[in-house]
């Protein structure tokens, strides 16, 4: 069945599924709904308020995710392949929220949906096909149990090649609680653990096929755009990095900037950097690849053939986080462990970061004698170890032995060890951080306090790109009216600044569908072009002014989830790790976050955004967003 | 005077002399400033500094024999 009327830049249909009842229903919201609330967690976070109850368990039946794509998904406008899952998240307990980019964010909107609302559980394993505005629930049973590979070959020989994949595995399936989904074999919705949400409702993948172009008011325009960013990234310093290096690139400039998280962030250089770097990496790197409508090609491509250990290409190579997180940070220089080690994360749908993150935890709990090798049953977890990584992964994915306790978080873990082990955990909100320090850049501080889905580096910009009269990066940000530049060490009212509206330009271009590695200041799309990509798109009529405004309904929306999930101003904080000083390396002895000077600029930021002294919005600030109907959320 | 220069990662594409490292010749000690316009180098895009294998910034002096080293911004991955 097919859309009734026809819309620019959106369908105008999600497709709303109850695995329960096995019942299907097709929400036609008008023209309004999307110019309120746009796409990607503009959208999750308006069906997770109208559908998730307060205080339901995250991997009951009545936990609902969204999978929505965004405004500008599937368009011709360049690095627009995104779409955004909601839910409620089984890690940490808020709102859920992670984008992925890919091919399946486009292929949804082709096969006649802007999103998909998944509710109730099956009874058994089963997955949700769509193609061409068609839909049905199919069995999964032979599906279940295997790995992202292996089903993505079942899947399309049965299918066919142009049918997109979104899909767990087996982590997910067992209700891991990092989880995550994957599209294509290599696109994650990383973190939050959806992908245990997923296996919860035993929805083991929703499967797309589409071959209707998504119409565009002018389609010249975002072609125009495209060709220009293909034409001239080499030109560009951040975008050409991108491209040759990936995010690998990190490793060597924050190992030699002293901010590298080695050994559970207990050091801050890696003598083995180089072992784990850009150079290493070319090692077994066969090509660079993209997504749907990029032409910067961040990710790579790595393939190995030995005896003893073989690197699939098909499942992703290793970004910057992983380099960290399953490297460094657990003592291991050694490029093809750390590649393989991604890839079985990737087969199985465990986010690197928090797989990572838990087993440096464990590793410092054990080298400080809070467990003993009988809690782990025999396995030695000196950082360094690098024979028990590949099969703590696979167990920790199957939840067999430690993997068990492992399959928990580190925070989990946490409260099962006891013994004040919880000084070593470095979290917000129950997610483990990713690889950036605060130290150097306190604005990421504030991110990781106040995102509303636990720790995450992309809620905002990161100040490093700001700390220069004349630079890209700043004179990205003047028509923000951020004019000035931004002391990256300072917590004052002009950080907070820099960080509220970083962190709604960050928010409205999830609701757009795009990649940060398209557009400012990361890379080279400009606002002014971006506005007349969405005019051009959809055929408004619209304004930075307005699109600001989306991200900023966006943020309330998640922070109003969380406020009725009795989160508070307590949850907004930054781990107590970044009230000490840098420990080693270059900046030894410095760095420090003064703690109530944090305290002070999260208080900033509320008064800033509308929001009350315990993070809930103001009535006034609900009102001026058109979001009066969430006031008696607020009251649950 | 002498110093070495290397430019790491994406920076070797301003080397004038299509080498990672250079030893460029100077009248008079400069500051890093200087060098980073001397590789017409964009403000910005150099995002770590070391000279002498310490930290530096854009104000720091390089003098005769001095090894500095440039690594690019790296805004988030």
């Amino acid at each position: 069945m097919k859309a009734t009327k026809i819309y620019n830049g959106f369908i105008g249909r999600i497709l709303v599924v109850d695995l329960t009842k096995r019942e299907f229903k097709i929400d036609e919201h008008d023209e309004n709904f999307y110019r309120t609330y746009w796409g990607g967690p503009g959208i999750g976070a308006y069906y997770a308020l109208k559908e998730i109850k307060k205080g339901i368990d995250p991997l009951s039946p009545e936990n609902v995710l969204i999978f929505a794509t965004g405004i500008l998904t599937g368009s011709p406008a360049p690095a627009a392949p995104r779409y955004t899952v909601c839910g409620k998240s089984p890690l940490t307990g808020t709102i859920g929220k992670s984008e992925a980019g890919g091919w399946w964010g486009p292929e949804l909107k082709m096969a006649g949906f802007d999103a998909v609302v998944v509710k109730g559980r099956s009874e058994k394993p089963v997955y949700i096909k769509i193609e061409d505005g068609e839909y049905s629930i199919e069995d999964a049973t032979d599906l279940w149990g295997r790995t992202t590979d292996e089903c993505s070959k079942i899947l399309k020989e049965n299918l066919g090649s142009k049918t997109k994949i979104l899909q767990i595995g087996p982590g997910g399936e067992n209700q891991v609680l990092f989880a995550n989904i994957v599209n294509e074999l290599a696109h994650f919705n990383g973190r939050n653990g959806l992908g245990a949400v997923m296996g919860s409702k035993n929805l083991k993948a929703i499967t797309v096929k589409g071959n209707n172009k998504v119409k565009c008011h002018d389609n010249e325009y975002p072609k125009e755009v495209l060709k220009w960013v293909a034409e001239n990234m080499n030109d560009h310093p951040l975008a050409y990095g991108l491209h040759k290096y990936g995010t690998s690139a990190g490793i060597t400039t924050n190992n030699a900037g002293g901010v590298l998280p080695t050994r559970n962030w207990t050091e801050n250089t890696f003598e083995q950097a180089n072992k784990i770097n850009s150079d290493s990496l070319e090692s077994i790197l066969i090509k660079r690849k993209g997504c749907f409508s990029c032409p910067i090609r961040c990710k790579r491509v790595v393939e190995l053939e030995r005896e003893d250990l073989k690197i699939d290409p098909t499942l992703g190579g290793p970004e910057y986080e992983t380099l960290v997180c399953l490297g460094s940070n657990l003592g291991i220089g050694n490029i093809e462990l750390v590649s393989k080690a991604n890839e079985m994360c990737n087969a199985y749908t465990l986010d690197t970061i928090t797989m990572g993150m838990t087993l440096s935890f464990a590793m410092e709990c054990f080298e400080k004698g809070l467990i003993t090798l009988e809690d782990t049953e025999g396995v030695d977890l000196s950082f360094g170890n690098e024979e028990i990584l590949l099969k703590l992964i696979k167990m920790a994915a199957l939840k067999e032995g430690y993997g068990k306790k492992l399959a928990l978080g580190s925070v989990k873990l946490s409260k099962e060890i006891g013994k004040g082990s919880e000084q070593y955990l470095i979290h917000s909100k129950g997610q483990e951080v990713p690889a950036h320090d605060p130290r150097l850049k306190t604005g990421v501080g504030l991110q990781y306090a106040l995102s509303s889905h636990g720790a995450d580096h992309w809620v905002a910009q990161h100040d490093t790109l700001f700390k220069e009269k004349g630079s890209l990066g700043l004179k990205s940000i003047e028509p923000l009216g951020i004019l000035d530049p931004i002391n990256v060490l300072d917590i004052s009212g002009d950080k907070v600044r820099f960080f509220y509206y970083t962190h709604l330009m960050n928010l409205m271009y999830d609701t757009l569908g795009l990649c940060v590695f398209g557009y400012i200041s990361r890379s080279m799309v400009s606002l002014d072009s971006l506005v007349k990509l969405v005019n051009a798109v959809t055929g408004w009529q619209s304004s930075l002014w307005e699109m600001m405004k989306v991200g900023e309904r966006t943020s309330v929306m998640l922070r109003i989830f969380n406020s009725r999930e009795g989160f508070g101003r307590v949850d907004d904080a930054l781990p107590k790790k970044f009230y000490d000083s840098i420990s080693s390396g270059p900046l030894k002895d410095s760095n420090a976050i003064d703690k109530e000077r944090f305290d002070e600029s999260i208080s900033l930021y509320y008064e800033m955004a509308g929001l009350n002294q315990e993070g809930q919005p103001l009535k006034g600030k609900l009102y001026e967003l058109g979001l009066g109907w969430t006031i008696d959320l607020l009251d649950e | 005077m002498k110093i070495k220069v290397k430019l790491n990662l994406g920076l070797s594409r301003y080397s004038k002399t299509n080498m990672k490292l250079e030893e460029i010749v100077l009248e008079k000690p400069v500051d890093i400033q200087w060098l980073i316009e001397y590789f017409n180098i964009q403000p910005g895009v150099v995002g770590v500094v070391v000279v002498n294998g310490n930290l530096g910034n854009i104000d720091t002096i390089v003098y005769d024999n001095d090894s500095v080293e440039f690594y690019p911004i790296f805004g988030g991955g």
